[in-house]
């Protein structure tokens, strides 16, 4: 393939991939496409063809129209030039690819070459500034791959170009003020030199050599890469992309979490499929993933006011940073890693029951976070709800292998005081459960006729009361805990087991004069999950027990390789909260939050749960672990994390591996099944350990130190013998004897008569002794250098020494020559033949 | 091992300017896509940098000159690369070779050649030469030599002097000949003629050797060179050339003013290769005794049988000869009086018009009663008029 051919077809490819790249992160189709025709076309009509191209003059007034065009999109936006919009980076964008455009149909040379390179590569630099996705990192790896055989292509190209035959002219000769026809031909004629280039089949394109060597640079590069991406430190947050805002698919999630919810908005959620969460849970103590027996639940807004279809949430006390500073005792401990995708809410999600009077909060700045203490729930600040947060905290306990549907108390190992004391029922908290039991009035009556007395039907007996004062023991708290909860137990049974209401997303009222929850309990006796939330609140409130509505994520798709949850909007769901008053019998007792769901769990798992070809689910999973892995280690590479997966391991390693490099017994346990394999033939060590990273790590390092012994004694050994041979002191004897063939060649020198390339000094001597004979005056001294040249081999090459009658003999050569080649200026004055200056 | 000097060159600029770009765009927005972008155009640039660094001292470099060529005529100078390493391959180093007047402050500097070594294998050669033309006599340096590399992206250029002194070399540029007129023949054989006598015949028999033929009827078997006609298994004999050269003094001044102008430099350089193409011809014939003397800022002058050897110096002499505004025009007569053989014909080729009569100018010459004598032999040229179209055609 010719080589120019071959730069073109590879910048055309180069230019379309980095409109492509731009494409994705803008999320438009249309400008790749036309970047694909334009360089289809100029490939073939104008680079193959060439029957059209631009001219310069044409290109320049397109080139200006691009600029305009593009300056215009610009001032649409906005006119302060001072506020950095993102629709001013697009514009750029845009405009790279107008002016790509005008030059890929322009004829190329070099230059245009190198604009259209840098023109993608700006292109990529204004995408991976827009782009979120996984596959801008895939395109990206095939855009370095193009990006550089074109930039050798072009290196050839431009090399060959330059090299091949191109003149390099000087002025040898005087500069000529007024042009005259010089009577001397040559006059006119400036020195001038033509280049050369050396045609080797392995350099003249794409060969195997150069596929290698591309292969190499990309190998070095993504290494080089990975170290720089992970190693250079980074500040405390990483914002994935200058959008304010995210768009498209990544955009901020709208769902059912703001403080003012209807309850119909979560069956809008329910239908969509977008990624919300990645949930990881680790054993305290072994750092191993576990998964959960049962389904995740992930609590998020707590809401207590409820009013004509909609919850509000109401902040009894402010919400305030106070954490954990030291975690507490205790089995059983997970450490669950949250990867919270931009919402519109503060809320943040987590699994209860914290590990602790108050989470202890990892890898994240506190000062992003806060506690609501009244409703146990985390919240970040309005800053970071636009962009991908990252947490981690404690959640404390399992109850076979599953989260506890009950907290404070859930654990017995482990620092159950500290949990219950949580509770305790002072001032603030009467009031806070007062408001629980609220349920609304209309015209100063109690509302929810129809609710009341389903609940009453469901579970009978007086409603429990509380007297509304602040600072007093109230008569429910005198209760027993297991009355309560068989009395909240029957109602959520009603909800979820009778069998009269069933799940639906569809929430048409059939009677829209009655309350949401009134309509959905009397006439149509469907709905999701906020509603069963909703209706069972009401209900457990009207027989005087406190409950507040969750809404948060229940369940998730867990993916074995990446060992992590991913949690949808599907997933999202609502469930209730009552309250149960102190255990009598326990000391120093608080109540307890007993979690109920009404929801029809069977009903709802079919809506979460989409089953798939087994095949397409793994492949599905390897997508999901990649996203993952993107999303959590590329886009979301903070201080944090990086301390936490790049500088800590490291440390962690060194420091493990000195401690193991100064411990004999891991030494003694390295070689003691050699010893036993060499001396007692025993082998059953290597059927359970074949192979040992680190004894493998020390074996490698100790034969590179063999091998860097072993160079540097022979590099050693080189230099002591190179520096014995250039010390020639023992060695003057015959350094003397061959210096007279030097005195021979200077003189010879100063003649014009050099040893060529091509002669040996015998060689050298012959001619130069046949053409001191063609001179009358120098015919005397012609045998001359040729015995001086056989006494130079007899000494450098034949090893022998000339013994004094020789030496003499040579020295009377030389002093013959140096006398008939340079007489004194007297004699040559008086006309001496072949010398001067008179 | 010598010294390497790495830098950016334009292309690598642009890519660093880029580069500086989408880091400070990374730290500022702390984008990590940008951070990327930045990691894997900094590989390559890296790359790129330690290629061209490595590259270099794996070479070793001999440059192979002709011993001497002529003003105009093609120069082929040859190069050969040794890739003295065990492993790895040396790709697209470029040599760069200075080629430089020596002594010659009045004109432009040097000239740089280059060629190409696109691929040298491990521990292997590869030749390479490259052409060229030298307008002006003299002796040039070639060398030193320079490596230089920005294999494989052009970003990176990393450029190692090779023997500052040990390779250089130095090449003669003989003065351009070119062809004397029918006019100059005629003019020699009318001399020869006038000046003709038994005695100064030379050669033996019939003439000179000039070569071997195949016999013919008719010849001599006294011409029969038993020798080659073994060899070549027919008879050969020798051919006799009737000797109609004579000898020649030829005496040229190089003068110009301290300021020349373009008529006088192309009067100096005319007068030369008039001077070389007289030389030339008559070494190429042979059979005669050549007396030359110049008058330039050096002077010299000596005889010899017309012979490759004399040729060489002569040309050498002219090529290395330089104009000066001083008279040396009288001494160098003087000097070659003794060495002018009687009869002998001499031209004196100056730059100026001269006049043999100017007794103050040539009062030491014609005070020589041997000066006196050949005076009457002596046919000034002067090159700097159209004198010398007549006798010469410059090529």
């Amino acid at each position: 393939m010719q080589l120019e051919l071959a730069l073109q077809i590879c910048v055309a490819a180069t230019s379309t991939i980095g409109t492509l790249l731009m494409g994705v992160g803008e999320r438009d189709a249309g400008r790749p496409l036309a970047a694909l025709v334009v360089a289809l076309v100029a490939l073939y009509v104008v680079d193959y063809r060439k029957w059209f191209r631009f001219n310069p003059a044409v290109a320049n007034i397109a080139g200006i129209l691009a600029v305009v065009l593009s300056l215009r999109e610009a001032v649409t936006v906005g006119y302060n030039i001072f506020i950095f919009r993102e629709e001013w980076l697009l514009a750029v964008a845009h405009l790279l690819s107008y002016l790509q455009f005008v030059m890929l149909l322009q004829e190329k040379n070099t230059r245009i070459y190198w604009m259209l390179l840098t023109l993608s590569l700006l292109q990529v630099a204004v995408a991976a500034a827009l782009s979120l996705e996984m596959w801008f990192g895939l395109l990206l790896l095939v855009y370095l791959a193009l990006a550089l055989v074109t930039m050798t292509l072009f290196f050839l190209y431009r090399e060959q170009l330059k090299y091949d035959g191109a003149a390099t002219t000087a002025t040898f000769r005087p500069p000529r003020t007024n042009w005259v026809r010089p009577r001397w031909p040559l006059a006119n004629r400036a020195a001038h030199f033509r280049s050369n280039i050396q045609y080797d089949p392995a350099y003249s394109g794409i060969s195997g050599h150069f596929l290698r060597r591309i292969a190499l640079m990309m190998t070095v590069t993504v290494g080089l890469t990975m170290l720089l991406f992970f190693l250079v430190p980074r500040s405390s947050y990483s914002s994935a992309s200058v959008w304010s805002q995210p768009r498209g698919a990544a955009a901020m999630r709208s769902t059912g979490f703001t403080d003012e919810v209807n309850i119909n908005d979560f069956g809008e959620m329910l239908e969509n499929t977008e990624k919300i969460i990645q949930l990881r849970f680790e054993d305290f103590h072994t750092g191993q993933a576990v998964q959960l027996s049962g389904e995740p639940v992930l609590r998020g807004a707590v809401l207590n006011n409820y009013l004509n279809g909609k919850w509000v949430k109401s902040n009894f006390r402010p919400a305030q940073r106070r954490f954990l500073e030291h975690l507490p005792q205790g089995n059983n401990l997970l450490r669950q890693t949250i990867d919270l995708e931009p919402m519109d809410s503060n809320v943040l999600f987590t699994c209860m029951p914290y590990a602790g009077q108050f989470p202890l909060v990892l890898n994240t700045p506190r000062e992003d976070i806060f506690m609501d203490t009244s409703n146990a729930t985390l919240e970040r600040s309005d800053s970071k709800k636009k962009r991908k947060f990252h947490y981690e905290l404690y959640v404390w306990g399992l109850e076979n292998n599953r989260l506890p549907d009950r907290f404070p108390q859930t654990l017995v190992a482990g620092d159950p005081i500290t949990l219950i004391t949580q509770l305790q029922p002072t001032a603030l908290h009467s009031n806070y459960f007062n408001g629980l039991t609220n349920i609304p009035r209309e015209n100063g009556l109690p509302a929810l006729q129809h609710l009341q007395r389903i609940a009453d039907r469901v579970a009978p007996g007086p409603s429990y009361t509380h007297p509304g004062e602040t600072g007093t023991e109230t008569d429910f708290d005198r209760l027993w805990p297991q009355e309560v909860e068989q009395r909240a137990r029957l109602l959520e049974s009603y909800l979820r087991d009778s069998g009269e209401f069933s799940y639906s997303l569809r929430t048409k009222p059939v009677d829209p004069k009655l309350d949401p929850v009134e309509d959905f309990l009397v006439n149509r006796k469907s709905g999701h999950c906020e509603y069963y939330a909703t209706a069972l609140t009401l209900m457990l409130r009207s027989k005087g027990i406190p409950a507040r509505m969750i809404s948060g994520f229940q369940g998730g798709e867990w993916n074995e390789i990446g060992e992590f949850y991913q949690i949808r909007q599907l997933h999202a769901h609502a469930w209730v909260e009552a309250y149960l008053p102190p255990d009598p019998t326990q000391f120093n007792g608080g109540g307890i939050w007993l979690r109920l769901d009404a929801t029809p769990s069977e009903a709802r798992n079919n809506f979460a749960n989409q089953t798939t070809h087994p095949v397409l689910a793994k492949i599905y999973e390897i997508n999901e672990y990649a996203q993952y892995l993107w999303s959590s280690y590329i886009l979301g590479m903070d201080a944090l994390r990086q301390k936490k997966s790049v500088y800590q391991p490291i440390k962690d390693a060194y420091t493990a591996t000195v401690a193991w490099l100064f411990d004999r017994e891991a030494w003694s346990s390295l070689f003691t099944p050699f010893w036993k394999m060499l001396v007692e033939r025993d082998w059953s060590y290597f059927k359970g350990h074949w192979f040992n990273w680190r004894g493998g790590l020390v074996t490698i390092a100790f034969l590179w130190s063999l091998v860097g012994l072993t160079r540097l004694w022979r590099w050693g050994w080189r230099r002591w013998k190179k520096a014995e041979d250039t010390d020639t002191s023992h060695l003057a004897g015959a350094a003397t004897q061959v210096a007279f063939y030097r005195q021979l060649e200077d003189l010879l020198a100063r003649h014009d008569r050099q040893l060529t390339a091509a002669q040996t000094p015998r060689e050298f001597a012959i001619q130069t002794g046949g053409r001191l004979a063609d001179h009358p005056q120098h015919q005397l001294l012609a045998a001359l250098p040729r015995r001086i040249a056989e006494a130079f081999y007899r000494v450098r090459f034949g090893g022998a020494d000339l013994d004094k009658t020789e030496r003499e003999a040579v020295e009377n050569a030389l002093q013959e020559l140096t006398a008939g080649l340079e007489p004194p200026p007297q004699v040559a004055s008086n006309g001496s033949p072949h010398s001067n200056t008179p | 091992m010598k010294r390497r000097h790495l830098h950016f060159c334009r292309e690598g600029l642009y890519f660093v300017v880029i580069m500086a770009f989408i880091v400070g765009g990374a730290i500022m927005r702390q984008i990590n896509l940008l951070m990327l972008l930045f990691g894997l155009m900094a590989g390559p640039l890296l790359f790129n940098l330690f290629s061209v660094y490595l590259m270099l001292p794996r070479l070793q470099l001999r440059r192979r000159l002709p011993d001497m060529v002529a003003a105009g005529d093609p120069l082929v100078v040859e190069l050969t690369a040794t890739n003295i390493f065990a492993r790895g391959a040396a790709w697209a180093v470029v040599v760069d070779d200075r080629v430089e007047r020596v002594g010659d402050h009045s004109y432009a500097a040097a000239i740089t050649s280059s060629v190409m070594f696109t691929h040298v294998p491990a521990g292997d050669s590869r030749k390479l030469s490259y052409r060229g033309v030298l307008t002006r006599r003299g002796r040039y340096r070639f060398g030193p030599l320079g490596l230089s590399t920005r294999f494989p992206l052009g970003l990176v250029r990393c450029y190692m002097p090779y023997g500052e002194n040990s390779g250089d070399q130095e090449l003669l540029v003989l003065p351009r000949v070119g062809e004397l007129t029918h006019r100059w023949t005629k003019m020699r054989e009318e001399a020869y003629q006038r000046t003709r006598s038994p005695h100064q015949r030379r050669g033996m028999l019939e003439g000179d050797f000039h070569n071997l033929r195949p016999w013919r009827t008719g010849d001599s078997r006294r011409w029969i060179h038993w020798r080659t006609t073994a060899r070549q298994g027919e008879l050969m004999v020798r051919q006799f050339e009737q000797q109609l050269q004579r000898d020649l003094a030829l005496i040229v001044e190089l003068w110009q003013p301290a300021q020349p102008n373009a008529h006088q430099t192309d009067s100096v350089e005319l007068a030369v290769s008039f001077a070389a193409s007289i030389c030339t011809e008559m070494c190429r014939r042979g059979g005669c005794q050549l007396v030359f003397g110049l008058s330039a800022t050096q002077q010299q002058f000596y005889s010899g049988p017309a012979s490759l050897a004399l040729q060489e110096d002569a040309l050498t002499t002219l090529a290395l000869a330089e104009a000066t505004p001083k008279d040396h025009l009288p001494q160098v007569m003087i000097g070659c009086l003794d060495l002018i053989p009687q009869g002998t014909q001499i031209v004196l080729v100056s730059t100026r018009p001269v006049d043999l009569n100017d007794q103050q100018r040539f009062a030491t010459f014609w005070q020589d009663s041997r000066g006196r004598s050949l005076a009457g032999r002596v046919l000034p040229i002067d090159a700097s008029s159209g004198e010398l179209q007549h006798y010469f055609q410059p090529t």
